[in-house]
């Protein structure tokens, strides 16, 4: 029994230092904490953005084509975190909902923000049957919501303005929920797929309504960069300092497409794209903004 | 070695064995006429029957020597025959019922499942398995009945890989992509592995709500073989710092977790007699969990033989021991011989565990006797850094012209690389294992236990990241590099087994 004793000792040790080394770890990490941040993660050709606020407050917008979302969450979030406040679905179509299929699984997602939009693929009902079987509240999007997400942070829906739960719909993309993150004077817009016609019908709501003002500091470049997205107009009233177009390397639409590039050059963004940046954080301190 | 003396017996049994085997090699690359195999078969034959009438012993042996022989060569022809025809299925399309007999292959994106066709066109037929490539969802599972609709199609090798052959060694002739899959029953086939694979897969589900990503990929790696959901850069790294072998559960692995097995006991000063036996047991449990492939139990039957030889001391009992379980895997599945690579690696690296670490061991310690059990048992109470030093070495070194063969390039900075992880191998498959279980149990449990197994993974990923980023951790060699060094390895083993050959006279 002495013996034993004297065995488990430096085990005893062993372990006392590793929960040492583990609660320096989580100290430093609060201690870093000061700005927004927002990453739009590689993942290939697929969207998948990740939204920090700094009370803890942590947004995935997409989830990507595949499981690749899984091992860039693991190296951002801290390893004791093991849920996600809000999961953003902007439409169910594979880029952007496989990775969250395994998100839902492995994650405690609080609650998750989506179109209700019905569809036909594999990784949707597995999307449909897990939210069901983890009992996890849906709020279907709809234009003029607005959410406090603490510490100066607001985000507002701005499309879709029809109701799409459970209905099957042709053009899928058009359904994108869009979405606008402000944090003290700066600003993102996420745009998912949609494409010109949804552009315009912003533009004019945004002109007539003044709802909501399209003016951002950061555009996600609509639909990975298509050229039937990203029209003039629009980007003319959007304005964006930094364009991020979220595309896979060598992928086979061609995406971002060279006119989408010219109209972005042209509104004078900086033009980033995860295919030859890789990951892409924007930091936000409430007053300036700028890329790690 | 033939001279006048009678051959002892343990000597006779192995050289039969290694008759069979070089049968089967020889058969692995020459494919020779039937009627020559006949008539060599024949004559063989008749030296062993003059043998027997003269009652020499010599002439029995030589006899018998060549009827195992070609006892391999028949081997591995039947395996060769014993490929169904589907010569009538290739190119057509199909609807074919079927049930997954192995647990699917997951990757990131597609799921491959190997399923035994029963029923095409409503018709039964003779069974054949085939690889279904599916998308990622809905999964499928072992015991799933399922019917599949769509073009079969012949195998081909891609550019640099040999995927023919790579399927043939597992009974597939078959591949179809992407067909409509519709799911019509589940649960039948073997009971058994149905049950393990079910908690095989529970235990994963355990991880991954209590490890993020990366790390949970690499710990699947490593407590249970999986590494199919590594993330690429990853792989990457470990192939740049030679320390690929960690995550693939090797003999070596398992021979780690044996001996985890038993300084745990013995840290309860349970003695090594017993805690040997235990460790054995726990092997077997640990074989039997991960779904108990033929490559896992070959891993764990070298795993347990390199914890004996560490029990014994006594090598000329271990040759046998070895070519034996060699020759019976060989037996089972004549054409890993040639064709599968962890099988060649895991022997070879078994090799140098039992053959070179205590010989490296001793010229480091200088002692001039061999000793009889490994006294890094009894003396040190913890991992001893110059025994994994030394074994990883001796792993190492005798697989490298088999890898600088397979991959013709050689990681500069392996040796090192591996030492500074396969230290912490141990610790992260054996937390690992706590974790799983606990999730079995009750959630926060596992959840703290996770967070120090996710120190330990951190540590190992983060030094296979720092040493692959030192430029010219791995260069390109030409393939020939493998033959002068395989000559060398040639005359030590020639050398040595003047050693390993003698008998002591008691």
């Amino acid at each position: 029994m002495e013996k034993t004793c004297q065995n488990i000792k430096p085990i005893f040790l062993a372990v006392l230092t590793a929960f040492a080394v583990i609660i320096w770890y989580a100290v430093f990490y609060f201690e870093s904490r000061q700005n927004l941040l927002v990453t739009f993660l590689d993942v290939g050709q697929g969207d998948a953005i990740f939204i920090e606020i700094p009370n803890g407050n942590q947004i995935l917008i997409d989830g990507g084509p595949d499981d690749s979302v899984l091992a860039k969450l693991g190296s951002r979030m801290p390893f004791w975190d093991r849920s996600i406040d809000l999961v953003i679905l902007t439409h169910p179509e594979k880029d952007h909902v496989a990775g969250l299929v395994e998100i839902l699984r492995r994650y405690d997602v609080d609650r998750v923000l989506w179109t209700g939009v019905a569809h036909s693929i594999a990784e949707f009902y597995e999307w449909e049957r897990l939210l069901k079987e983890k009992n996890i509240s849906a709020i279907y999007a709809y234009a003029g919501q607005h959410a406090r997400l603490g510490q100066g942070a607001f985000l507002d829906v701005l499309s879709p303005s029809g109701d799409f739960v459970g209905k099957s719909v042709k053009e899928l993309n058009e359904t994108s929920v869009v979405v606008k993150l402000e944090h003290g004077k700066n600003s993102f817009l996420f745009t998912g797929d949609i494409g010109r016609s949804t552009e315009y019908r912003m533009l004019s709501e945004s002109l007539n309504t003044r709802y909501f003002i399209l003016d951002t500091d950061v555009l996600k470049v609509a639909h990975h960069g298509s050229k039937y997205s990203s029209m003039e107009p629009f980007l003319a009233a959007v304005s964006p300092n930094i364009a991020i177009a979220q595309v896979g390397r060598k992928n086979r639409y061609g995406h971002p497409a060279r006119e989408t590039l010219d109209r972005l050059a042209a509104v004078g963004a900086a033009i980033f794209r995860n295919d030859t940046d890789g990951d892409i954080t924007i930091v936000s301190d409430g007053l300036n903004f700028w890329k790690k | 070695m033939f001279s006048g003396e009678k051959l002892p017996k343990s000597k006779v049994f192995l050289f039969l064995l290694l008759g069979f085997i070089g049968g089967v090699a020889a058969r692995s690359f020459f494919a020779p006429t039937f009627e020559a195999v006949f008539i060599l078969f024949a004559a063989s034959a008749v030296v062993l029957a003059v043998g027997i009438l003269r009652l020499n012993r010599r002439i029995i042996f030589l006899g018998a020597l060549f009827i195992l022989f070609f006892a391999g060569i028949l081997r591995f022809s039947y395996a060769e025959i014993a490929r169904p025809d589907l010569s009538n299925f290739y190119g057509k399309e199909f609807k074919a019922q079927g049930i997954v007999v192995s647990e699917p292959e997951r990757s990131k994106s597609v799921q491959r499942i190997t399923i035994r066709v029963f029923e095409t066109s409503k018709k039964e037929i003779d069974p054949f398995k085939l690889l279904v490539t599916v998308g990622r969802y809905p999964r499928y599972e072992i015991g799933n009945k399922i019917l599949v609709h769509g073009t079969i199609e012949k195998p081909e090798n891609y550019s640099e890989f040999d995927y023919v052959s790579y399927l043939a060694r597992q009974d597939i002739f078959a591949t179809l992509f992407f067909p409509q899959v519709e799911k019509i029953g589940k649960g039948k086939g073997n009971q058994l592995m149905i049950y393990l694979a079910r908690l095989k897969h529970s235990f994963e589900k355990n991880l991954e709500k209590v490890i993020p990503e990366p790390h949970v990929a690499f710990l699947k790696g490593l407590t249970l073989g999986e590494r199919e959901s590594l993330p690429a850069d990853l792989v990457e790294n470990f192939n740049r710092t030679g320390t690929t072998h960690i995550v693939a559960l090797s003999g070596y692995n398992i021979t780690m977790l044996g001996r985890f097995f038993v300084l745990g006991l013995v840290l309860f000063t349970v003695p090594f007699r017993v805690s040997f036996w235990i460790a054995t047991a726990g092997i077997m449990l640990f074989v039997l969990l991960t779904g108990a492939s033929p490559s896992v139990v070959r891993a764990g039957i070298m795993g347990i033989l390199v914890l004996i030889a560490q029990k014994e001391g006594r090598l000329y009992q271990m040759t046998n021991a070895l070519v034996f379980a060699g020759a019976i895997m060989i037996l089972h599945n004549p054409k890993i011989l040639r064709f599968d690579a962890a099988f060649q690696l895991s022997f070879l690296a078994t090799l140098g565990l039992i053959y070179l670490s205590p010989r490296i061991e001793r010229m480091l310690d200088g002692r001039k006797k061999f000793k009889t059990a490994d006294p890094a048992y009894k003396e040190k109470p913890f991992f001893s850094w110059k025994q994994t030093l030394i074994e990883t070495l001796s792993a190492q070194f005798m697989v490298l012209p088999l890898l600088i063969y397979l991959f013709g390039r050689v990681s500069l900075i392996s040796p090192i690389s591996n030492i500074a992880v396969i230290v912490a191998v141990p610790y992260a498959m054996a937390l690992g294992f706590v974790t799983g279980g606990l999730g079995f149990l009750w959630h926060p449990l596992a959840q703290i236990s996770g967070w120090l197994t996710w120190l330990i993974l951190e540590y190992q990923i983060r030094v296979i990241e720092f040493f692959a980023q030192i430029p010219a951790a791995s260069i390109a060699v030409g393939k020939w590099v493998a033959i002068p060094l395989v000559v060398f390895y040639c005359y030590v083993a020639f050398v040595l087994s003047r050693y390993i050959f003698k008998v002591p006279r008691s």
